[in-house]
């Protein structure tokens, strides 16, 4: 592929006006095109889709396609069911939110590229030619990221009953210049107020924005189209006064052309945000040129990431944590598995979407009202109350799949190497950690739910304890049978997260189901409900002895794991 | 093809370009497919006069004939009412146009907000018939809620039912003035007591 165009008038005429700007245009074509490569060889999303540089499907594929996701459930869910102005309003407002995160997650690859520096620091291109190439890349991958975030909106609101004939012009155009602004703003602020400082956690937090959002907008969804309040299309009648003072509110007004608004109105806010948009570019612009002349090699975008100090070994500085464990090779894996679930965003943020369906169930009961109580007797609007506690278990087994992994997996030869005689032991200790840092949170939360629904603390603590006990056999058996002979030891690869374990997560769920119908007959009564908690409790026991007995045997050759 | 072919930039913007293709035919099946997703834009409305409740019957037949119920409706829980509600909007029309005038003269702040949501998120029909129901109220609440619908069904362009809300705001107008003027003759006639109240002392 020719790197210069010079053979049709067009490029002919852009090469002209890259040379009256200063910038050489062959060097800038060759740079814009290894940095749109590059975009897809290793971008956004490498660090919760796992994908490495090496990846045949590159993690900008990935990006797009779950921003599209995003725009699909969002059109989808309200389309036919809200006006043109509030469609444009949870769109762009949507596609703002997304652009912002994707510019603070991935700003050191995409604004500010180090890594430029091997490759091109030793070479004579003039800083102005640099600059304008990588701004002109970020443009791309801006243009592309609202794109994908944009494309069903766009599309599919020009199908509303009340979306004017302009619709698919004029909401592009602000997605376009809402966009640019939010990205204009991200950049400033980063650059100007962060510079320098280590954000390396929040940018792993942000990562997950995009998944998390995700999860949001699919269960929001299926909670909208379940609300037999019909809590979406009412909100669309009468918004929240709030709504009236945000700037998209202004756009999506001038985009469905709101007839309560003058025509000047209309232009003014295009006219505005226009202006905004060429005045934040020009700032951007001007910036980002300025950190271009300044980066060096060890200066403070070059910064490593710091983790979280670690606890002295062994010593557990909460009493609580001290009075579970027991010392030696159990208070070691809990402090092992707790501090990297600390320290590691990445892990926990991993773990935690487990949980989602589990919260998915009871936010979905309880704004449906199906969240009725088994013990004033069985009832098809208590499903979603049973549904709740049993789908808890079959959370487990991706959890302890991810302690397997990490990204610092090439350290494990410390822990290969550490004198652990007894494996159980620091199992039991691996689960404890998950349990009291990951499962106790969402069974309090359980718990205060079912009290609130129910007006009856005693029920609402009493229907959460089957749920201990299952979370208690089942993290048994996940330590015996998921989780790896050293935790924290193998590379972090997509799909290896649940392929693995889908036999035991079928497992559980089948048992999960079984209990729910045993406590949903046996709830009515006290002494058969004290019956089924014995023998889940017995059950628990025998699954821990089993679990004991597979680990027990040291098969280890002098010391390890 | 091999995985060195497949990692260049030209197929790499291929994929790209065929899951935008893939999405915008997704998108325009969904715009073709209107009529499905307003098919599913309707109230559940599982009561009707001969599925009420037997503690509700007495009531339901007490509005039906139009007489007060205005103590037995308030004593009533959420619930109850709007099996009520949804037994009024089953009915024919001179029966709603009964039972609507009592059940918004004992409670017009809930059964106007509920016709006015079954404006907002019912069917075609069940709109129509909230619109009704609203119609006979009777009441000066209601008058200012057909307005406020009216104006917002203009807004998203429906025409059926804008000039169905302006006929029912038409006919409800007397009634708010005559509500207006009863509350001002009230206040007028508390004045009247207070300066007799002033006069004694």
């Amino acid at each position: 592929m020719t790197l210069a165009g010079e053979n049709t008038p067009l490029s002919r005429a852009f090469d002209a006006l890259l040379t009256r700007l200063s910038i050489e245009p062959r060097m800038f074509r060759a740079l814009v095109r290894a940095f749109v490569l590059m975009d897809f060889r290793n971008q956004q999303f490498a660090r919760s889709t796992a994908t490495g540089p090496k990846a045949v499907i590159s993690p900008l594929f990935w990006v797009l396609g779950q921003n599209l996701i995003v725009g699909l459930i969002c059109a989808v869910v309200m389309f036919a069911r809200v006006d043109a102005f509030f469609f444009a309003l949870v769109c762009l407002g949507i596609s703002c939110l997304m652009t912002a995160t994707s510019l603070v997650v991935e700003f050191n690859e995409v604004v500010l590229t180090p890594d430029d520096l091997d490759v091109v620091g030793h070479l004579p291109v003039p800083l102005r030619t640099y600059a304008a190439a990588r701004m002109a890349n970020l443009l791309v991958y801006v243009l592309v990221v609202l794109a994908s975030l944009n494309l069903y909106p766009a599309i599919v609101g020009a199908g509303l009953r009340d979306a004017p004939w302009w619709w698919l012009p004029a909401y592009s155009a602000a997605a376009l210049v809402s966009g640019l602004v939010t990205a204009g703003i991200v950049i400033l602020i980063y650059a100007v107020v962060m510079r320098g400082k280590d954000y390396s956690q929040s940018q792993e937090l942000l990562a997950w924005v995009q998944v998390v959002m995700i999860l949001v907008l699919f269960y929001g969804g299926q909670l909208a189209l379940r609300d037999a309040q019909q809590g979406i299309q009412m909100a669309a009648y009468r918004p929240p006064e709030f709504v009236h003072w945000l700037p998209t509110t202004w756009l999506a007004r001038a985009v469905a052309a709101d007839v309560r608004w003058p025509v000047q109105s209309h232009v003014g806010v295009i006219g505005g945000f226009l202006l905004a948009a060429v005045v934040l570019s020009a700032c951007v612009a001007a910036e980002l040129t300025q950190l271009y002349g300044r980066l060096q090699p060890g200066s403070a975008t070059w910064r490593p990431t710091r983790l979280r100090p670690l606890a002295p070994p062994g010593a557990l500085s909460a009493p609580l944590a001290t009075w579970l464990t027991r010392p030696g090779e159990e208070r070691t894996g809990y402090w092992l598995a707790w501090t990297m679930l600390r320290r590691d965003v990445n892990l926990t943020m991993r773990c935690w979407p487990s949980f989602g369906i589990v919260l998915a169930a009871l936010a979905l009961g309880y704004f449906s009202s199906q969240l009725a109580n088994p013990f004033l007797g069985a009832s098809t609007k208590g499903v979603l109350s049973l549904a709740a506690i049993y789908l808890l278990a079959p959370c487990l087994p991706p959890i302890f799949q991810h302690l397997n992994a990490s990204r610092e997996h090439a350290a494990s030869w410390v822990l290969r190497s550490a004198p652990l005689a007894n494996r159980f032991a620091f199992a039991e200790g691996i689960r404890k950690a998950v349990t009291y840092r990951l499962a106790v949170p969402v069974l309090l939360l359980l718990s205060i739910v079912f009290i609130i629904a129910w007006r009856d603390p005693v029920a609402g603590v009493l229907h959460v304890v089957p749920a201990w006990l299952t979370v208690w056999a089942a993290g048994c058996v996940c330590q015996a049978t998921v989780l790896a002979r050293i935790p924290f030891s193998q590379p972090l690869v997509r799909g290896e997260s649940f392929g693995p374990i889908a036999l035991v997560c079928g497992a559980f769920s089948a048992v999960g189901t079984g209990l729910a119908v045993v406590h949903c007959f046996l709830a009515p009564s006290l002494p058969g409900y004290a019956a089924y908690l014995l023998a889940l409790t017995l059950a628990a026991l025998i699954v821990r002895w089993m679990a004991a007995r597979r680990l027990a045997p040291p098969r280890l050759h002098g010391a390890a794991v | 093809m091999t995985k060195a072919e497949m990692r260049t930039l030209r197929f790499q913007l291929q994929l790209t370009g065929l899951l935008f293709a893939v999405s915008v035919a997704c998108a325009v099946t969904i715009v073709c497919c209107r009529g499905l997703f307003e098919r599913w834009l309707f109230e559940k409305h599982a009561a009707t006069y001969d599925s009420v409740p037997k503690r509700l019957q007495e009531t339901v037949d007490l509005l039906r004939r139009g007489e007060p119920a205005a103590e037995a409706l308030r004593k009533m829980t959420a619930s109850d009412q709007e099996s009520i509600y949804q037994c009024c909007l089953a009915e024919n029309a001179d029966i709603r146009a009964t039972m609507a005038r009592s059940l918004c003269q004992a409670r017009p702040e809930f059964f106007v907000a509920r016709a006015e949501r079954t404006v907002v998120v019912g069917s075609r029909d069940q709109k129509l018939r909230a619109v009704e129901f609203l119609e006979c109220s009777q009441c000066s609440s209601a008058c200012q809620t057909v307005g406020e619908l009216g104006k917002w069904a203009r807004l998203r362009q429906r025409p059926e039912l804008s000039q169905r809300l302006e006929a029912a705001e038409k006919k409800l107008k007397p009634f708010a003035k005559v509500e207006k003027s009863g509350q001002d003759s009230s206040s007028q006639g508390e004045r009247g007591q207070e300066r007799a109240k002033t006069n004694d002392a």
